[in-house]
């Protein structure tokens, strides 16, 4: 069924769209294109798997525990390598990010092997009827709770002051000094953020997907592409073009060959910037 | 003499702003025509319409009899249209010596032929003496010279300069439309925005005055001085220019 | 004057690229065992695709993400070509070259429009797309690869030896002729446009460069050299699949080559692909063993390391003008001008 179709679409849609919009915050504030991204979304899950199997915790409840100790690694993280390289070449700070995924994935590798894990015990399960339509409660939950997370940090971006003076940086640096705004605190800050919130993603994640050390790459990836889709620095567009790319990625996944998901995706971002080379919303 | 650049109608708007209003006229080859106006009244935008940085909205610019309206700017360089830019676009990884061999390579195929004028033009904007240097480690006093010996190197009919005088001390002032003065006697029609006043009457055939973007007036150095509207629109700073034709 | 001075080569890179080359000859005859030998291969392939990417990564700096589609297909060309049709592989060689100038063509015009970021994720895209072609295409053995081994053909018309030493000399012949195509082109009319273009994009449109033409020919001769790479791994390896050649990893791995060494320079792709691959290869030697990651490990953090401290690649530690600011610092005195050569 159609209705059934865009549904799952959407729902999938917003995983990407919380690693999206992780991405977006880091590329609008500080002009990096991460590839470590999609290795915060793995440890998130990394994490919640472990709190469900010690303490049976369901993966909804351990976001919090997730998204803090997630921000001290991005921040870590940030402190260590990402702020020496930001006036140096682009091409550094990729390969910088490249770099670290290459890093962290093996580290999980050999920390906790390669086997495809899943939680178990989880809150909540079975399924909604709405109308013709069943939608399983393990999809329904990881979209509320992306949708909330990602309208609580468009909210915190824009509307606290911390959001605003990081906003600020990330238009004009020396302005922003000029008025008392620590440029380095603010970069410091979007980082950590955005790896709290990818960390989240990861949580949310395990309630439908395999954990396991390359879990990362698919959805850097997409999220990269959503992120170029909805256009630099503007998080409601990062969460459109994820979205976008779950509706693509289901659709086609439904009416044609599985395989082709993936390359309609590709194709789709590749003919939406021919006619905007700045994204959707792109500034 | 004929006219080697005719704007005609020439307008350019962004997304509601209308930065260039239906500005017509006409430069003389071999002259040399001042653009003034105050800050933001078009001027640069003009200049980016005729040199193809950006298409005109509508209106029509004839370089030498060709259309070059909705040309781009790389065909328009190869006519003989040359320019320089109010913020310096260096090459700041290569020298000086390079930054000017990029431009006589529009005109030479290989390196060993644009060679022997890229040498000449140095020699003609007196920067030889730190040919090797890397454009970054310069000022912005040199980075302006280096750009108009970029532009000359192109072997132009016509030549844009757009405030190469701002910044400069008196001196380098003198020396600077020396400069002006012996590319135009090489035969180069030069189109010149500037701000310094007197520079630009003491050097210029005629004016052209845009404000807000329009054509304000155009006449010679002493009928702009003396126009009412000049004066009202720069506010009396047009009041103690005296202007001298050598 | 003679035809190198016209070009304003240096001396000083023809010597070096001769005494490399020299060097590098000898090698095999004084290091005999088979894994150093194996890596000496590598460093070639990897030196060869490196020069391919600096063209349109390094001199133009559109930096590509997506170039191990040019590596696939030249692979593919070459082994498909081979294993179903008989065709030698010096000809499928040539003809991965052709198929990767009209892939490159075709989106290379699109996507060189785009700019930073947008244009790597876009590649990356192009990159991507390619794979999952690739492993869902049947014909070409999917996911499971191309196995092409076939010891019964005259050695000289499959190009399978059953001795490393062949390889490494036709490679070695390979990267030579590349390298001096590098070298003339650094100092060519090509190179200093493309010099230009990485700039500042305006101010070449302002001398009379058509930005979009000469990136359009940088990327495809990019392509081209890579794709050549490609090939001749296949035919190094003897089985090729989609995971090897074509994911985002090789795309980055790519890149990366040449930046270590240092982009826009001649021997900064060599440089840096005898860094990289020594510390690949020896590292899975010594810790990849049990799969489980360290040698990978390992490599992210060397890569780390030396973008943190060498940010413009291992060759830019003796550049000129680093010595010159060390020396300054040292002596305290101011450096009156730059005297560079040209």
């Amino acid at each position: 069924m159609i209705s059934q179709v865009i549904i799952e679409g959407i729902i999938n849609g917003s995983i990407i769209s919380l690693v999206a919009v992780g991405i977006s915050l880091i590329w609008g504030v500080m002009n990096i294109l991460n590839f470590a991204q999609g290795e915060f979304l793995m440890i998130g899950m990394y994490i919640a798997f472990f709190l469900n199997m010690y303490f049976g915790m369901d993966p909804i409840i351990s976001v919090p525990f997730c998204m803090i100790f997630m921000f001290i690694i991005g921040w870590i993280i940030y402190r260590a390598t990402i702020k020496r390289v930001l006036s140096g070449p682009i091409l550094s700070q990729r390969l910088l990010t490249f770099a670290l995924s290459i890093v962290l994935a093996n580290l999980a590798l050999s920390l906790f092997g390669g086997e495809y894990r899943t939680v178990s015990d989880l809150y909540f399960t079975g399924s909604i009827t709405l109308g013709t339509l069943s939608i399983s409660k393990t999809k329904i939950v990881p979209f509320v709770a992306s949708l909330i997370l990602s309208i609580s940090l468009y909210l915190f971006i824009n509307k606290t002051r911390i959001g605003k003076a990081i906003q600020a940086t990330s238009m004009n640096k020396e302005a922003a000094a000029l008025v008392g705004i620590d440029a380095d605190f603010a970069y410091a800050l979007a980082f950590s953020l955005s790896a709290a919130v990818t960390g989240a993603a990861g949580c949310i994640l395990t309630y439908y997907y395999y954990v396991f050390p390359g879990v990362g790459t698919t959805f850097l990836l997409f999220g990269n592409i959503a992120v170029a889709l909805g256009g630099f620095g503007s998080i409601p567009g990062a969460f459109f073009g994820g979205v976008i790319m779950g509706l693509v990625d289901t659709t086609t996944g439904v009416y044609l060959n599985t395989a082709f998901k993936y390359l309609s995706v590709c194709l789709i971002y590749i003919i939406t910037v021919s006619f905007k080379p700045k994204g959707l919303f792109g500034r | 003499m004929s006219m080697i650049l005719e704007v005609k109608n020439a307008t350019k708007q962004f997304a509601g702003l209308m930065a260039n209003e239906d500005i017509s006229f006409n430069v003389e080859e071999g002259t040399i025509v001042g653009v003034v106006g105050p800050n933001g009244a078009g001027k640069t935008t003009l200049f980016n319409s005729i040199s193809g940085a950006h298409k005109l909205t509508s209106g029509s610019i004839i370089f030498d009899g060709i259309d070059i309206t909705s040309k781009k700017a790389n065909k328009i360089c190869k006519l003989g249209v040359g320019r320089t830019f109010q913020i310096p676009q260096s090459l700041n990884d290569m020298t000086v010596y390079e930054n000017v061999l990029v431009g006589s390579l529009c005109r030479y195929s290989d390196i060993s032929s644009a060679r022997k004028t890229t040498v000449e033009i140095m020699e003609t904007c007196g920067i030889n003496k730190f040919k090797n240097s890397l454009v970054k480690n310069l000022n912005v006093i040199q980075k302006k010279r280096i750009e108009i010996a970029r532009a000359l190197a192109t072997k132009p009919r016509l030549l844009l300069l757009d405030e190469t005088m701002a910044g400069l001390t008196n001196k380098e002032r003198q020396d600077a439309v020396e400069l002006i003065r012996t590319i135009n006697k090489m035969g180069i029609t030069i189109l010149t925005i500037e701000h310094v006043m007197d520079v630009v009457m003491t050097v210029s055939d005629k004016v052209v005055v845009i404000n807000s973007g329009k054509l304000l007036v155009e006449g010679t150095p002493d009928e702009i001085t003396s126009n009412e509207e000049v004066i009202n629109a720069y506010l009396g700073e047009a009041k103690d220019v005296k202007s001298k034709k050598s | 004057m003679t035809n190198i001075n016209k070009l304003e080569i240096s001396k000083k890179t023809i010597i070096i690229a001769v005494i490399g080359l020299i060097v590098f000859a000898l090698m095999p005859l004084i290091v005999r065992n088979t894994f150093s030998r194996h890596v000496m291969i590598m460093i070639l392939v990897w030196s060869i695709i490196g020069m391919g990417w600096n063209f349109i990564g390094g001199y133009a700096g559109q930096v590509s993400m997506g170039h191990s589609l040019f590596y696939g297909i030249g692979g593919y060309a070459s082994a498909i070509g081979f294993l179903y049709f008989n065709i030698t592989p010096w000809i499928g060689m040539l003809i991965g070259v052709l198929i990767s100038i009209i892939v490159a063509f075709l989106i290379g015009a699109p996507l060189l429009r785009l700019k930073g970021h947008y244009f790597a994720v876009a590649t990356m895209a192009v990159g991507e797309a390619g794979r999952i072609i690739f492993i869902n295409t049947k014909a070409i053995g999917g996911a499971t690869g191309v196995d092409f081994l076939k010891p019964q053909v005259p050695m000289w018309y499959s190009m399978q030896f059953s001795g490393k030493l062949y390889y490494f000399y036709i490679f070695l012949a390979f990267a030579a002729v590349i390298l001096g195509l590098v070298i003339y082109l650094d100092k060519s009319k090509f190179g200093y446009y493309l010099r230009t273009i990485k700039g500042n994009d305006l101010a070449a449109e302002s001398v009379g460069i058509n930005t979009s033409k000469y990136k359009l020919i940088a990327y495809i001769l990019s392509a081209s050299i890579v794709s050549i790479g490609g090939s001749l791994y296949a035919q190094y390896m003897l089985y090729i699949d989609p995971t090897m050649l074509m994911t985002l990893n090789t795309s980055l791995m790519i890149c990366l080559v040449t930046v270590m060494g240092g982009v826009g320079k001649v021997f900064g792709p060599i440089v840096g692909s005898i860094i990289l691959t020594l510390t690949s290869e020896y590292s899975r030697v010594f810790f990849g063993g049990s799969g489980n990651g360290m040698d990978q490990l390992l490599y992210g953090l060397m890569v780390i390391i030396v973008v943190l401290y060498i940010p413009d690649g291992i060759l830019s530690i003796f550049s000129k003008e680093k010595l010159n600011r060390f020396i300054e610092k040292k002596s305290k005195k101011e450096v009156p001008s730059n005297e560079y050569d040209s």
